[in-house]
């Protein structure tokens, strides 16, 4: 039997892997690319076919957003997410490393902080309870399900960055509450951090309202009117 | 303005090479080596032709053993139409020219 190539294992996951690129109507190609790809004999030839295909899936993805538009209501929320999820995973990086004590780490990450320093921030980390911690991993894992679902346009996408959001508020107002916190970040840092609170919240609410107002069938069942 | 659909050399060269054999069958991999397109070329183009209705498709039980069955192309009548609709308006430019990477 014929021994499995690097090049055709390596065509083979190019195509796996850019076949969760294609967007939902062309999701039939990926086994006619895989297919074709697997007629090749020549193992360097099947992986330029194959790369082929994944350039031909990364087309109709970026095609398929052309056609929704890039700068729709849709990618807006996408980049409004990816901030959510870079941000707090940025905090509970640099609140484990301060905590763990790795004060390079924090110092680094630190770096992007107008104002941070070290010193008045580890005081709050440590005081920081464990239940904080996963609390905030929590928040990033729901943020990043909320980025996935809304790149497959599921509905569960808005539920879940809601909930996500509900808890990052929890866990910030905890945090108000650890008098350390109070030393650790300025009055502006809070400020700007409590209305992007208001603002995302303002926003949901709207997009929520918009929603229901768009189905007015819905909009009575919620409002229990006959 | 906005250029008419199906107006790519890549989509000539394509439609060239099914109008030589409209009857038979063609696989993706015979069709890029026939039109000298690389396969993140043709399928955005298939995709497209099948979705205009210009192509027809099926799966096929393939010829050699052990391997999955292969995705099949042929033009429909309205492909032919156009191909040959193309095929006179570009009378005096060499296929050699029209060939992709030529």
């Amino acid at each position: 039997m014929r021994e499995t190539t690097w090049r055709r294992r390596f065509a083979e996951t190019a195509l796996r892997v850019s076949a969760r690129l294609l967007p939902r109507e062309r999701t039939s190609w990926a086994a006619v690319m895989r297919a074709e790809a697997q007629h090749i004999a020549d193992d360097r030839e099947a992986l330029r076919w194959a790369l082929g295909s994944a350039q031909a899936c990364v087309v109709e993805r970026f095609r398929a957003w052309r056609v929704q538009r890039l700068f729709s209501a849709h990618s807006l929320g996408i980049l409004w997410i990816v901030i959510f999820v870079v941000s707090s995973a940025f905090n509970v990086s640099l609140a484990l490393a301060a905590r763990l004590g790795y004060p390079r780490v924090a110092a680094a990450l630190g770096w992007w902080m107008k104002e941070f320093q070290y010193d008045r921030f580890a005081p709050f980390a440590n005081a920081m309870p464990l239940g904080l911690f996963v609390l905030m991993g929590l928040v990033v894992v729901l943020f990043s399900a909320s980025l996935y679902f809304n790149l497959r346009s599921h509905p569960a996408a808005f539920a879940l960055f809601c909930c996500a959001l509900a808890l990052s508020l929890a866990a910030w107002l905890f945090q108000l509450g650890i008098p350390a916190y109070l030393q650790a970040l300025s009055p502006q840092h809070r400020w700007r951090i409590g209305i992007c609170f208001a603002m995302t919240a303002g926003v949901l609410g709207a997009l929520r309202y918009a929603g229901a107002a768009s189905h007015p069938k819905k909009a009575r069942l919620q409002g229990g009117q006959p | 303005m906005p250029r008419p659909p199906n107006a790519s050399r890549q989509t000539h060269v394509l439609l060239a090479a099914l109008l030589e054999r409209p009857r038979v069958w063609r696989h993706g991999y015979e069709l890029a080596k026939q039109t000298g397109l690389k396969s993140g070329t043709l399928y955005p183009l298939l995709m497209r032709l099948c979705d205009q209705r210009l192509l027809d498709a099926r799966w096929a039980e393939s010829d050699q053993p052990g391997k999955p069955p292969r995705h099949l192309y042929r033009p429909t009548a309205a492909g032919l139409a156009l191909a040959r609709e193309q095929a006179e308006s570009s009378v005096g430019i060499s296929p050699k020219a029209l060939k992709v990477g030529a």
